[in-house]
């Protein structure tokens, strides 16, 4: 009820059973025993829907829109490496998920370029391939561990990020582009997991390419 | 007030002269007999030309004050009426606090008082107080009506006093029961009349505002029309139609305007909107809508509603 | 903003442009304006999709950047997201007003967030080559499309400034482009090098202007609706000429001299109207809409239209209309009732109302329940004494109302498009493989096959799966129509706040 806590025997607001109509002393209707229905019957229904030929051609409109820029490159899509089942779509999919990714599509001289996909110049990269590779298997195994608790707290995560930190600190742009490689690997299952990685200095990185110069 | 007031003073004139006052009075009570709906002033002052409006007013009063009149206010002017002999004993064999609680009842008149309201003027303890309201009814001095302002409410008045409208609900109560079904016939009625002026407007060469015009209709015009069908088995005045053509006006069918001469003017109108998309989906209507969220049992994919309606 | 709110953006972000857009504008929607490593962290995805998705956000017009001291900070504008809501509108709109080929171009734009005009000439073009109806598409009309639609402002310039944020408030910019229309032919002809001359100069749909011409169009109906044809045109110039001399969404048009009016009318193709001006004005301005105002007696008459007043009277019939088919005629009398009277007590409401005491009473409690009315506790002053000390005068408080029932539109199409989309997958295996059936007839097609080939191809779905395949269509098609109605009262309701 309404008044409730509202403290000791002062009117409050709440409906008293002479103003919802019954005298003092008049029976008032059994209580309610049973749950209410969870769909109870319709008092009322809605109004009937007349669909004119206007609003048939609206709705094509929508609908047509609708799946233009579902099929569309706006429909920004996962990366997929294996298909499982062909479908319809994957005709298209050639088309999306072009090489040439997303960045053909601007014109950067009114995008920010920090929305740029980030490839690095591959020189440092054959020098530190070893290390690379190791790095690599941990992450498999990582990412094991980390499914198993799919569920797991953010701290954990951070926690486990910490530790990254320590052994990466020298190699955080290498990391970033280890993203890259890794979005083209994997499989769309574990995709996700490739921020347990993000070491949450991604953006330095950014300002120090911005500073190599701009890359169109 | 008024007649309080006189009371005090009167008291000293019935002491010093007693005679020629009794035959006034007598006259007096005589007119009102013949009179049952009341006499007035005037009336008093056409038939007792001769008697001075002081000890007119003096006779009056002590005639009120002995509960041989009831007073009555009617088109402006005051009324004295008669009051059942029997009744006007009550000053004899009643005890105070009978009387006290018998004046109180008398001075609500015909709108009648609430018991609460009797036990907080009168001051006397809620057993007593039934017990004196039980002996007044007893002696048919009182009555008990139940009001239609607030269900099985009892008001209490003198009883040879017909129950104003405010206690009966007037034309549209009988026994205190609301008539619903006969209102409703009524408020379809007026409209129907109302709807039928308005399709005049569509032969209507004159121009659009006089095509508008036609569509008027003044309270009295439907009052007739009403009266003509014959449907109804009371008198209703033009007064009791307008209260049920204010009803058109809250359907929101009907539009009051106030002519120049004063009259009210009734018209059927169409509304601004088409019904609103909201309520062609269930969802407008749902009555379950506050527990209708993304899980459980009443969620929009498992809506029967939806199910139902898509069918 | 509410979470129905929120989560109906994200519905109609999902259906347009996927789960990763969605992602990254829920995560905006729910943490305000912020960088890019933060939504990288929230979403868990990978950083070029989440930049992917900030591109295509930004480019709709959905998204703003704005420069911090950190680098660059991102937020969502919800309102825009409603908007494709509308779109089907807009594009109707325009196709009654300027013509199918604009409509197209519309579409385009749309479609694309901004667009040179050259491009959208070009993609129109081809659009309309290959449509089936058979037309033959010209470059100079879709030029000349085109340039109405700029006329008219339907289309602005899309600066780079529109997508930054706390921006100085710049003119919007309709100065045309020197099209180079050979270029343009030689492009769709397949010559990548020649050179429209429109480089770089972008145009996007003109939302205000049209979310203006809808709300016209809703005054006007309600004018032809409550009088005539004939004073539903009256109106459409009126607010015609309340454009031409106020301020877009001003409350109420600057003076409108009566000469003008006849002016304008005269020009109408409505021989009654323009014989009966004077009339027709005294009606609008007679009614108690209140659309209409006589503010003034120089030259003939000077009217004033009230859009703040008649928004308020839209949307009191709206929720008018709502109680009714939610409660039925009673409930809608004492709501009106209620309105009428401002404060009422509840005796007042059923004598007036002439309902049976105990009916009055369990509707206004409905009522009262549901918010649709509000009741306010009052204190008898002076006679302290007195039985009753409290009572309660019921009134409504419209703004409370509107808000909820603009949150009822939203719970209704975010429930809708939810079913929709249930809808479609559960039967999505039906519905690929009549699309696998329609590409593969039209490829036949092209190459020349045979009726029997395509009889064939027809055949491969049973009569039984046609007909469940046609019971969901049309299923579909009620639920989309649904959300098309239900955007009606949403915008109404808001066209009603914007005012007040």
């Amino acid at each position: 009820m309404a008044g409730r806590g509202r403290g000791r025997g002062r009117p409050s607001m709440s409906i008293t059973t002479e103003q919802l109509g019954f005298a003092k002393g008049e029976t008032l209707p059994p209580p309610v025993l049973q749950p209410p229905l969870k769909y109870p019957l319709l008092e009322y229904k809605p109004l009937p829907l007349n669909i004119t030929t206007e609003l048939s051609y609206l709705f094509e409109l929508k609908k047509g829109y609708a799946e233009y820029l579902r099929e569309s490159p706006n429909n920004v899509l996962p990366i997929v490496v294996k298909k499982d089942i062909e479908r319809y779509s994957d005709r298209y999919q050639d088309l999306i998920t072009d090489k040439s990714s997303y960045e053909i599509r601007y014109d950067w001289s009114r995008m920010p370029v920090e929305l740029k996909r980030q490839l690095r110049k591959r020189k440092k990269q054959k020098l530190e391939n070893p290390k690379k590779k190791q790095k690599h298997i941990d992450v498999e195994s990582k990412l094991q561990e980390l499914e198993k608790k799919e569920s797991s707290q953010q701290s954990d995560v951070e926690e486990e990020e910490k530790e990254e930190e320590e052994t990466e600190e020298k190699d955080d742009e290498q990391v970033e582009e280890e993203e890259e490689e890794l979005d083209e690997e994997m499989d769309e299952g574990t995709d996700y997991a490739n921020n347990y990685f993000d070491n949450g200095e991604g953006y330095d990185d950014e300002d120090d390419n911005l500073d190599d110069g701009p890359i169109y | 007030m008024e007649i309080e007031a006189g009371t005090s003073k009167e008291q000293d004139a019935t002491n010093a002269d007693t005679n020629p006052f009794e035959i006034i009075e007598q006259k007096i009570l005589a007119l009102a007999q013949a009179r049952p709906k009341g006499i007035s002033d005037k009336d008093l002052i056409i038939e007792m030309p001769d008697l001075p409006s002081v000890q007119r007013a003096q006779i009056i009063n002590k005639l009120l004050s002995q509960g041989h009149f009831d007073l009555f206010k009617q088109g402006g002017s005051l009324l004295y009426r008669l009051r059942d002999p029997s009744k006007a004993k009550i000053a004899k064999g009643a005890d105070n606090e009978e009387k006290i609680v018998y004046s109180i009842i008398e001075e609500a008149g015909n709108k009648g008082i609430w018991i609460r309201d009797i036990r907080f003027k009168s001051n006397l303890m809620p057993t007593q107080l039934s017990k004196i309201l039980k002996s007044l009814e007893i002696k048919k001095f009182i009555k008990a009506v139940k009001s239609v302002a607030a269900s099985k409410k009892k008001v209490y008045m003198l009883y040879n006093l017909e129950p104003d409208t405010s206690v009966t609900g007037g034309a549209w109560y009988q026994d205190q029961d609301f008539e619903a079904e006969f209102v409703d016939v009524l408020n379809q009625q007026c409209y129907r009349f109302l709807e039928k002026k308005r399709e005049q407007m569509n032969s209507c060469r004159g121009g659009p505002i006089m095509a508008r015009n036609v569509t008027f209709a003044s309270s009295k015009e439907v009052w007739k029309f009403i009266s003509d069908l014959g449907i109804s088995k009371v008198k209703l005045s033009v007064e009791d139609l307008e209260m049920i053509l204010n009803t058109l006006v809250y359907d929101g069918k009907v539009e009051r305007t106030l002519s120049g001469d004063g009259s009210i003017l009734y018209r059927a109108i169409e509304p601004l909107l088409d019904s609103p998309g909201l309520i062609k989906s269930t969802c407008g209507v749902c009555p379950v809508r506050k527990h209708c969220c993304d899980i459980g049992d009443v969620t929009p994919t498992k809506c029967q509603y939806i199910t139902e309606w898509l069918e | 903003m509410s979470v129905m709110c929120r989560k109906l953006c994200s519905s109609i972000l999902f259906e347009h442009f996927g789960q990763i857009v969605q992602c990254v504008a829920e995560d905006l929607f729910k943490h305000g304006a912020r960088s890019l490593e933060l939504i990288r962290y929230a979403t868990d995805l990978p950083v070029t999709k989440v930049k992917e998705a900030l591109c295509v956000l930004i480019k709709h017009g959905f998204v703003r950047y704005s420069r911090v001291e950190r680098g660059l900070e991102f937020s969502l504008i919800y309102e825009n997201v409603l908007l494709i809501l509308r779109y089907p509108k807009y594009m109707f709109f325009i196709k009654t007003m300027c013509g199918d080929e604009s409509e197209m171009i519309l579409e385009e734009v749309l479609m694309n967030g901004y667009i040179t005009a050259s491009e959208v000439i070009t993609k129109t073009y081809k659009k309309i080559e290959q449509s089936p109806s058979g037309r033959q598409p010209s470059v100079p009309v879709l030029k000349e499309k085109f340039e109405l639609l700029v006329k008219n402002q339907f289309l602005t310039r899309s600066l780079c400034t529109d997508t930054v944020g706390g921006r100085t408030n710049e003119k919007p910019d309709f100065t045309l482009p020197n099209l180079n229309l050979t270029a343009i032919i030689k492009k769709i002809e397949g010559d990548n090098n020649s050179d429209p001359g429109d480089s770089k100069i972008y145009w996007k749909v003109n939302f205000d202007r049209l979310i203006q011409d809808l709300r016209d169009q809703i005054i006007v109906s309600a004018i032809r609706r409550r009088l005539d044809e004939n004073a539903g045109e009256l109106m459409r110039q009126l607010l015609f000429l309340m454009y031409l001399r106020t301020a877009s969404w001003a409350h109420t048009s600057n003076p409108i001299p009566l000469t003008e009016i006849k002016e304008a009318v005269k020009k109408t193709s409505y021989p009654l109207l323009i014989h009966h001006l004077d009339q027709y004005l005294h009606l609008i301005e007679e009614d108690s809409s209140q659309f209409l105002k006589r503010v003034g007696d120089s030259g003939g008459g000077q009217f004033s239209v009230n859009m703040k007043e008649a928004f308020e009277q839209l949307a009191w019939a709206t929720l008018e209309n709502i109680v009714m088919e939610r409660f039925g005629s009673k409930a809608a009398r004492i709501f009106r009732l209620v309105r009428d009277k401002k404060y009422i007590e509840q005796e007042q409401i059923q004598q007036l109302a002439m309902i049976p005491a105990k009916e009055a009473k369990h509707l206004t409690y409905t009522l009262l329940q549901e918010n649709y009315i509000q009741m306010q506790e009052m204190k008898k002053s002076g006679v302290s004494a007195a039985p009753i000390k409290t009572f309660f005068l019921f009134h409504i408080d419209l703004n409370v109302v509107v808000y909820m029932e603009v949150e009822h539109c939203y719970h209704a199409l975010y429930n809708i498009m939810q079913r929709r989309e249930y809808e479609v997958n559960s039967n999505k295996r039906m519905i690929d493989k009549q699309l696998r059936m329609q590409t593969l007839t039209t490829n036949l097609k092209e190459h020349g096959a045979t009726e029997e080939q395509l009889a064939e191809i027809a055949d491969l779905m049973t009569p039984s799966e046609k007909q469940q395949l046609e019971k969901v269509q049309n299923t579909i098609k009620k639920l989309g129509i649904t959300e098309l109605q239900i955007d009606d009262t949403l915008f109404l309701l808001t066209m009603y706040l914007r005012y007040h």
